[in-house]
């Protein structure tokens, strides 16, 4: 229930006047700013029962109370007949046997806050149609933390929800933007900048490249999940350059320099986006292309499937030579997108398309690729000075046979992966930054604007002295003198 | 984290996925009560784990009678054998900080001083010794660091006695809730810089057997902690944003706390620009104060997720003894941060 206090002066003269006539002290217009502050003041003390203590409710028992209703399970008998029809791999993810491969190597949360994760999984599921699901990681905040779910939603049902958000975000633009106009127009109107920023490149449609999978959030278990809206190339390519902290409310602005378009629920779709592209591994060879699609084609190699002759290496290779890992998640090019894309329109003329293909070979060069052993960690993922990009090890030298390969990213601290027999998983802890031997430094502003460009027509010059003017009167009266001589001479002619 | 509690400690830090695994848990619960017994200590705590390149180092400290005196630290590879540090000369500490980039995770790993300050390789040649800087002694020097910056306790966890020696208060019975989400409740662990800046009147209200260390209130930058409460609302953590990776943890009305560094032993320097920007002094109308998890006070109406309307038009909040860290967001305007108690909130 809510109820609205609402104090505006009316209340406050009244209670400053009742308060004196109460009281009835006698240099009332000397204290009376000290009885409007004392007024103030006793608004915000408890309104206490003399008798009897309040029980002061801790949050506590509200946040047990949302941990609980996650174990209720609702509609029993649906979902039994639902889970036994389906055939091949459930949606739910066994996030309780990722953590236990995962804390073999000290890495994770603790059983209980495991525990709860997976029953908000499991409600994720039941609520939104969801095809795949998997437990991203957790991300730090100031205030919150943020749970992250990684989902592929079932096709077709997510494309109405983004239509209707960019409505609605592209309605809010008009409005304020009509506002604008219209007090602008009231006053004189300001010269127009020729200014034309160049064309936004547009977003990777749902379900490719950046936007191959839909990540659901959730600052704790219990709390409800909220979809993280698609990512934008403008918005990764911003990301890379501000470093900030999340604050933990989805809602709250970045303010930052290059300002970050978006809100915090952006900036963090956006690093989520660079950390899966820069540190999700699989062990090579568990994925494999589907059908031999050359890599010359457009968002060729998009698409993978797992590889049912997989043979997983050992254990031990596995930490030995990173050789033994490669990503499935497409890098990001510099323009924020997995594939490239001409920001200029297209027109079908030859010599663009030349230039496209020219360019799309340039960039796919630095495309990482999956699946293929021949590009492997090593020699795709530089390090930074001496560091090299991933760290091995085993999870215990003392008992080999039943160790786990772990992988920690350098580039992404707190990224990790682990392997063993065939199974693997990736998972991030962290703050959500990337790692730089160099302290960040935040980008320069744009240089300033050029003015016109030196001509002589506005080039200034030295203003002639009294002799130079009556010279050049002197001989434009000459010169008038003669003009009219001709002219008489050639009305005379006529 | 004191050794007999950590394996239900690194059950409470455990909110930022850096814990030990089995393996090196047990191999703790058998090692450091063999540290105490060896070295004699009155006390042993697990300070942490730093990150090394290839490989990491497992930190643990040994505490006398005085528990305020400098602390031994010792360093394993393995959580199983151990090896005494040489403590760090202010040098030492010097050099340190301007030693850049990852541990390297072995400890015999030079670092060649020549590049990073010349001085100090030259004066070093001078004195016949080579200048380098050994791993070993850049994670003296970077535990010492981290533990003065960020070392923290409770209020009233200690107590100095009238000698001068410090020692653990049995009659702590743990923060209360209230207290225990402000940030003048935690103390620096170490010997206290600002408080005899104090003001008369503040030093009149302190306590000198519980108050003689630094509160965490005047860190510098502002917002360098992050205080959350977690599991469910049960235990108060604290996390360190200039060293990232060092978790205070305290389960309220119990005696339960400790710290652990979970992280790669750099300090972040960057944490200025990683703050969120706040504006404060803005008119706004119709607030919404964003309450942080204290207990609710009319006129304040709220919601379940502890949104409030206060007083729309002109929005003086004085007197507010008891509430700190509010934070105010209008409609569509940027976050507020509200200071400490009676300071007029919104100025025109």
């Amino acid at each position: 229930q809510q109820y609205l206090h609402l104090y505006d002066r009316y209340d406050h003269f009244a209670n400053i006047l009742t308060k004196i006539l109460d009281e009835q002290p006698p240099n009332t217009v000397d204290i009376i700013e000290n009885i409007s502050k004392d007024v103030k003041w006793a608004q915000f003390r408890k309104k206490m029962d003399t008798l009897r203590d309040e029980p002061l409710i801790p949050p506590t028992f509200e946040a047990a109370q949302k941990c609980k209703a996650l174990f209720v399970k609702e509609g029993g008998e649906e979902e039994h007949e639902g889970v036994e029809e389906e055939m091949g791999r459930p949606a739910l993810p066994n996030v309780m046997e990722a953590a236990f491969y995962f804390e073999q190597a000290g890495i994770g949360l603790n059983k209980d806050e495991s525990y709860y994760i997976f029953l908000a999984l499991k409600n994720l599921i039941r609520v939104q149609p969801i095809q795949t699901c998997r437990f991203w990681g957790k991300i730090l905040g100031l205030e919150m933390n943020y749970i992250i779910a990684e989902v592929q939603l079932r096709e077709g049902e997510e494309e109405e929800e983004t239509e209707e958000r960019e409505e609605t975000i592209a309605e809010g633009e008009k409005e304020t933007g009509g506002a604008g106009e219209e007090e602008e127009k009231k006053e004189a109107e300001p010269p127009k900048s020729t200014y034309k920023p160049p064309p936004p490149i547009p977003k990777e449609p749902n379900g490719t490249g950046t936007n191959k999978y839909v990540y659901f959030v959730c600052n704790e278990p219990g709390k409800p999940w909220v979809k993280l809206p698609p990512v934008t190339p403008a918005q990764i390519v911003c990301a890379r350059k501000i470093k900030k902290f999340f604050t933990g409310w989805l809602d709250a602005p970045v303010v930052s320099f290059p300002p970050f378009p978006g809100k915090e629920a952006n900036y963090l779709r956006a690093q989520i986006a660079r950390i899966s592209a820069g540190t999700h591994v699989s062990p090579t060879g568990f994925y494999q292309f589907g059908d031999e699609e050359e890599e010359e084609e457009e968002g060729g190699g998009d698409t993978y499937e797992e590889n049912a002759e997989f043979e997983p290496p050992p254990v031990a290779e596995m930490v030995e030579s990173l050789a033994t890992w490669a990503h499935h998640v497409k890098g990001i090019l510099k323009q924020g997108r997995c594939v490239w894309i001409n920001p200029v329109q297209k027109s079908e003329e030859n010599d663009e398309e030349d230039d496209e293909e020219e360019e799309e070979e340039e960039e796919e060069e630095q495309q990482e690729e999956k699946g293929p052993p021949l590009l492997t960690l090593i020699s795709e993922d530089e390090g930074m000075k001496d560091i090299p990009a991933w760290t091995t090890q085993a999870s215990t030298n003392l008992i080999p046979e039943y160790s786990v390969a772990i992988l920690q990213s350098n580039r992404w601290p707190g990224a990790y992966a682990f392997a063993s027999r065939g199974k693997f998983e990736n998972i991030y802890f962290g703050w959500g930054h990337k790692y730089s031997p160099e302290s960040y430094t935040p980008e320069l502003p744009p240089p300033a604007e050029v003015e016109f460009p030196s001509a002589p027509e506005i080039t200034e010059t030295v203003d002639p002295s009294v002799e130079e003017e009556m010279a050049f009167k002197m001989a434009q009266e000459e010169a008038l003198a003669e003009g009219e001589e001709e002219e008489d001479e050639e009305e005379e002619d006529d | 984290m004191e050794a007999q509690s950590v394996p239900a400690a690194l059950e409470l830090v455990a909110g930022g996925g850096a814990g030990l695994s089995p393996e090196r848990r047990a191999a703790l619960g058998a090692s450091l009560p063999l540290l105490q017994r060896d070295y004699r200590f009155e006390r042993v705590w697990f300070w942490g784990c730093v990150q090394g390149v290839r490989g990491a180092y497992y930190i643990a400290e040994g505490l006398g009678p005085d528990r305020a005196a400098p602390r031994s630290r010792l360093y394993s590879l393995n959580c199983v054998d151990w090896s005494l540090l040489t403590p760090a000369s202010r040098e030492m500490l010097a050099l340190a900080e301007q030693v850049k980039g990852r541990f390297q995770g072995d400890p015999s790993f030079e670092y060649n001083l020549a590049e990073i300050n010349p001085e100090a390789a030259a004066s070093l040649i001078q004195s016949g010794k080579e200048p380098v800087m050994k791993e070993e002694a850049r994670l003296t020097a970077t535990i010492e660091l981290i533990d003065r910056a960020v070392g923290i306790v409770p209020r009233g966890a200690f107590v100095k006695t009238p000698l001068g020696t410090v020692h653990e208060n049995r009659h702590f019975e743990g923060l209360s809730l209230a207290e225990a989400k402000k940030l003048s409740s935690y103390f620096h662990f170490t010997d206290p810089v600002n408080l005899k800046n104090k003001t008369l009147l503040e030093k009149a209200d302190l306590d000198p057997s519980t108050d003689f260390l630094d509160s965490l209130e005047h860190d510098i930058p502002r917002g360098s902690w992050s205080i959350q409460l977690e599991k469910a609302g049960t235990v108060v953590v604290l996390r360190s944003l200039l060293w990232l990776g060092l978790t205070f943890y305290h389960v309220p009305m119990t005696k339960q706390f400790g710290y652990v560094y979970f992280g790669t032993g750099e300090k972040n320097l960057d944490l200025p620009f990683m703050l969120p920007i706040i504006s404060t002094g803005q008119w706004v109308e119709d607030l919404y104060v964003y309450y942080t998890g204290r207990e609710m006070v009319p006129p304040f109406s709220y919601r379940m997720d502890n949104q409030f309307q206060t007083i729309p038009g002109r929005n003086h909040i004085t007197g507010m003894e008891d509430y700190e860290q509010f934070i105010c967001r209008g409609k569509n305007k940027p976050v507020q941060v509200i200071k400490d108690v009676n300071t007029v909130l919104i100025q025109e």
